[in-house]
């Protein structure tokens, strides 16, 4: 096995794999894991370290999500709350956990929204980091930010979740 | 950011998915994908495993009959213009010896 591949998946293995459950990807986590890690050793002699090891792996998953999402029909493109699975979903119970409502209200945020929350709140990157990865500007990800805290307000308020 | 945001982030944070570990043997898994997609060496056997090349095979032999049929037509042209030419000198000659003052 090359040495230098070796080092770069096991350094950057639990980030890109922590991005991509938290995206939504339950069942076919493995599959996009392999995925990002092939594109990765495919696109190394192209790197040129204009950003970090960490910036473009992660960009990679990122990208690799999208186009899983893509191949399952999800229109990626939208920014509205999918109104179709916040009204299908049961109703959060007191039994339900806050882990378990957490997780199915991300779900019905949209791809843009989930990604930013995941990658700056839940992953700690920086908004300029997150700037780089999702190759957009830090304005950008600050406004996107504020809508994804805002649709996830209002879907954990509308399931009776709270938090403060 | 409000505070409000900070209680959001703050629950995100907390109860975030826990990821499950990797399967056993994943590094292992997807190096072998990665060798397996690379190129192998060329061979020009692999030539003829090309489909385009494979389509083009028996036109190319029709190709090759037919050039060698009028190649070897040419050179029995060739050799017959030869050997009237000899036959024809050969004759020119004698008669010109029959001729000849000496």
């Amino acid at each position: 096995m090359d040495k230098e591949w070796s080092k770069i998946y096991q350094e950057h293995a639990p980030a890109v794999r922590a991005v991509l459950y938290k995206m939504g990807l339950k069942n076919e986590l493995d599959d996009v894991v392999q995925e990002c890690f092939v594109k990765a050793w495919k696109g190394l002699k192209n790197f040129r370290g204009d950003s970090s090891m960490k910036t473009w792996i992660t960009r990679i998953a990122v990208n690799c999500a999208y186009d899983h999402f893509r191949r399952k029909g999800v229109n990626v493109e939208t920014e509205e709350i999918d109104e179709e699975k916040l009204g299908a979903a049961e109703p959060d119970t007191k039994d339900t956990s806050a882990e378990e409502a957490l997780r199915r209200a991300l779900d019905c945020l949209s791809v843009p929204h989930r990604e930013v929350l995941v990658l700056h709140v839940m992953e700690e990157n920086s908004v300029d980091e997150v700037a780089a990865i999702l190759k957009m500007s830090p304005g950008t990800v600050k406004s996107r930010l504020f809508h994804a805290r805002a649709n996830l307000h209002k879907i954990l308020t509308k399931r009776g979740v709270t938090y403060e | 950011m409000s505070d409000h945001d900070d209680k959001l982030d703050e629950f995100l944070k907390k109860n975030s998915a826990r990821v499950p570990e990797p399967p056993p043997g994943e590094m292992q898994r997807i190096w072998r994908a990665i060798e397996a997609q690379q190129t192998p060496a060329w061979h020009w056997r692999d030539l003829f495993s090309l489909p385009q090349i494979r389509v083009a095979l028996p036109a190319l032999a029709v190709l090759v009959v037919i050039l060698g049929t009028m190649h070897a037509k040419k050179v029995r042209h060739d050799q017959e213009v030869e050997r009237v030419l000899a036959a024809a000198l050969s004759f020119q000659m004698e008669d010109a010896g029959e001729d000849s003052p000496f």
